[in-house]
């Protein structure tokens, strides 16, 4: 008998659907069709295939180590040293993940380049090769993403029984602690971290183009844009997708739950003494906040000092008016979309919910090129799907593909810290599904879904690497306008559309801290 | 000076202002063993915290072998200094380590010789009768075995003291019987001071020598037992 779906079911299974239309089904669409159509001639070790495994795997490679040395003290000192005013050095210290990459590389640039900041100071240029090479990449991709390792070993930290470590000082002194037992129970999260760096730092786009390091995303992109070689693009982008699966889905079980920071027990001692090394610490902290975050945007407002950042944006305000229209339409639909996973991964079985974790990561880590090479083997054809490709709507569909994963695990964090008695209770009282999720849960999750949009605006106004593919004809974001515009326009311009995109990025987050911190005073 | 073994003089702790353990003063004899009985709340695993040197009194003193091991808002000796075994109300057995490695790693902390610390591996593992489980990891064990890891990793050493912050409360009422006897033959054997807290009064009715309750974070007055 046909029965009329139950309003959970249809909303759960359309955000289903949909994801499985704009995040999975271009990728598998991909994998399914290069079988048949892809030379795969170009993926044998030639020399060139060769540099690019090596240049690839070294960079995310001293990015994930470079990375670490940065994030687990940090995240050491965070969790385990006093210190005056944490959460307000926590978010600074994790600000420049949000950042994009390439804007950070474009500062560095203005400091080494061969007209930068030291060569003006010292008469002659020193530091240009250096700052176009690949170590230079792994610093700049490390400076942005240290705060993932430094927040994943902060988190494994707080969530660490305490008890653990005082059966351990009972018998033995707290350096001996530290490496015999702290270590070996965070370092699972530590390393998926380091791991998560890795696929990030191997699937990154601009900060390698920019500073003319060869390495697989921009060969993809070499052959998409340059070669018109739409089958050797995909071809390319095989190694990169088994890589970033691959080392995601390790990642992701290593991480487990631990991206989720707990509450340290309150009043309970520093059993290891770490409050000696508090100076140190805050050395570091301060050290990484001038180097990674204020150094850049001091760089690029020397750099846009000169030039009306009114009139660079009134030039380029086509671009600027269809980012803020596409990140705020692409971020609410993801945040719509994803918080409906969210909500369906927090209820789900564990075993389900786990490998829905495992899902998401590997699809978050998939390298943008990817992304845009995937959508455009689905979208662009004659037929009633070819209307959509050539149009903005494909920038859209290039945020839910690859932001979704990420509002879907933010949000399925909060649902998970409302115990489902809550729902049960409101059940029982007679409340139907929609009105359980909009009377109880939706008031306990303002939060996450609110950090949720915040996170996939940011990345949305920034995203570069995939929108440059599937942008339509003539037609510009922010992020591809200042990436074009580097190779021949004064750098005082470029600056100052950095600057611009910055502040954007910058303004949501500041409303939401202050929110934050309304809350807490109330 | 002291002659107790342990004096704990006039200790006070609190949590913001309110007092968790309020000015308690307890002597314990060399080979004596103390039961603290309470109810949850009362302060009992503060005060056994305070003595293992795990947190600091706000006031007070804590007393070892006549030396003075903490004072207000002051560890003096460092809890691996005390020479104490300690058995947490969640065992804390480590998920990383076989319950092998669990002993070595607290006895290769001691001055003793290389073979006399194998040697006290084995006795300990005798003496609480899993001796088969040395190879196996935490999560490989029952709770029963978990129990007896936890009391052979605070007794390898030979501590002065034992301190036993709720051992037996997380199992069924069989078991519990069944531990309260190895407990008590284990302290016989090896002759140890013991202070143990707990909330049921007839495990501290069969292993104390002397009883003493605690509400609120005071010691009742006529509330101590002598056995």
């Amino acid at each position: 008998m046909w029965m009329v779906p139950r309003s959970r079911s249809l909303i759960l299974g359309g955000a289903v659907g949909v994801f499985l239309v704009t995040g999975v089904l271009p990728l598998v669409y991909m994998i399914v069709t290069s079988a048949r159509d892809v030379p795969f001639g170009v993926l044998l070790l030639d020399e060139r295939q060769r540099a690019l495994v090596y240049n690839s795997g070294l960079m995310a490679g001293a990015t994930s180590v470079w990375a670490a040395l940065i994030g687990v003290p940090l995240g050491f000192g965070l969790a385990r040293v006093p210190m005056p005013r944490r959460a307000m050095v926590r978010v600074a210290l994790a600000t420049p993940v949000l950042l994009p990459p390439y804007v950070v590389a474009l500062a560095w640039t203005y400091i080494g380049g061969s007209a930068g900041f030291v060569a003006a100071l010292i008469g002659r240029d020193v530091f240009s090769d250096w700052t176009y090479s690949l170590p230079a990449a792994a610093v700049v991709l490390a400076l942005v993403y240290y705060p993932i390792v430094m927040l994943a070993t902060e988190a494994a930290l707080r969530q660490m029984d305490t008890h653990l470590e005082e059966a351990g000082i009972v018998a033995a002194p707290p350096g001996r602690v530290l490496v015999r037992i702290t270590m070996p129970l965070v370092a699972p999260a530590i390393g998926g971290a380091a791991l998560i760096v890795f696929v990030l730092a191997i699937s990154e786009f601009g900060v390698p183009a920019l500073l003319r390091v060869r390495v697989y995303t921009t060969e993809v992109f070499t052959a998409f844009a340059a070669l018109f070689d739409f089958a050797r693009a995909t071809a390319l982008t095989l190694p990169l997708l088994v890589l970033a699966a691959g080392g995601s889905a390790v990642a992701a079980t290593l991480l487990r739950e631990r991206v989720i920071a707990g509450q340290r027990r309150q009043n309970a001692t520093d059993v290891l003494d770490l409050a000696r090394w508090r100076v140190l610490i805050r050395l570091l902290s301060v050290a990484t906040i001038i180097t990674a975050l204020v150094i850049p945007i001091v760089v690029l407002l020397r750099e846009a000092a000169g030039t009306s950042i009114v009139g660079a944006a009134t030039a380029s305000w086509p671009s600027i008016r269809i980012s803020l229209l596409l990140a705020l339409v692409g971020a609410t639909l993801v945040v719509l979309i994803g918080a409906t996973l969210g909500y369906a991964r927090a209820r789900a079985p564990s075993r389900i919910g786990r490998v829905a974790d495992i899902t998401w990561v590997v699809l978050f880590a998939v390298p943008s090129t990817i992304t845009g090479v995937a959508l455009i083997g689905l979208w662009n054809r004659p037929s009633f799907p070819g209307v959509v490709y050539g149009t903005f709507s494909m920038l859209v569909l290039v945020y839910l593909a690859r932001f979704v994963p990420v509002a879907a695990l933010i949000v399925a964090a909060g649902v998970r810290q409302i115990p489902v008695s809550h729902e049960e209770a409101a059940a029982v009282g007679g409340a139907g599904w929609l009105g359980t999720v909009r009377s109880v849960v939706v008031p306990q999750i303002v939060r996450a879904v609110g950090a949720a949009w915040v996170v996939a605006f940011v990345f949305a106004f920034g995203e570069l690497g995939a929108s440059i593919l599937v942008s339509p004809a003539g037609e510009s974001t922010l992020p591809i306008r200042i990436y074009t515009l580097i190779a021949n326009t004064p750098s005082s311009v470029v600056a100052s559309l950095a600057l611009l995109q910055l502040t954007v990025i910058f303004l949501p987050l500041a409303l939401g801290a202050l929110h934050v911190m309304r809350r807490s005073n109330a | 000076m002291t002659s107790a073994f342990l004096d704990i003089r006039g200790v006070t702790k609190r949590h913001g202002l309110r007092p968790v353990v309020d000015n308690v003063s307890l002597q314990v004899q060399s080979g004596e063993s103390v039961v603290i009985v309470g109810p949850s709340g009362s302060g009992k695993t503060t005060l056994l915290r305070m003595v293992a040197g795990l947190e600091t009194p706000d006031d007070g003193e804590v007393w070892l072998e006549g030396r003075r091991v903490s004072a207000p808002r002051q560890i003096l000796v460092p809890p691996y200094e005390r020479r104490l075994g300690f058995v947490f109300q969640d065992l804390a057995l480590w998920p990383h380590m076989t319950i092998g490695q669990h002993l070595e790693f607290v006895v290769n902390t001691s001055d003793a010789p290389a073979s006399e610390r194998q040697a006290r591996v084995r006795d300990a593992l005798t003496r609480t009768r899993i001796e088969q489980m040395a190879d196996r990891y935490p999560h490989q064990l029952s709770g029963g075995e978990q129990q007896r890891a936890a009391l052979a990793r605070a007794v390898v050493t030979r501590p002065r003291l034992l301190l036993l912050d709720e051992p037996l409360s997380n199992l069924d009422p069989d078991l519990r019987t069944v531990l309260r006897g190895e407990l008590a033959r284990i302290r016989q054997e090896l002759g140890l001071t013991v202070l143990h807290v707990t909330h049921d009064y007839q495990e501290a009715a069969d292993l104390a020598d002397r009883v003493v309750r605690l509400r609120a974070g005071r010691i009742e007055t006529g509330a101590t037992e002598q056995r």
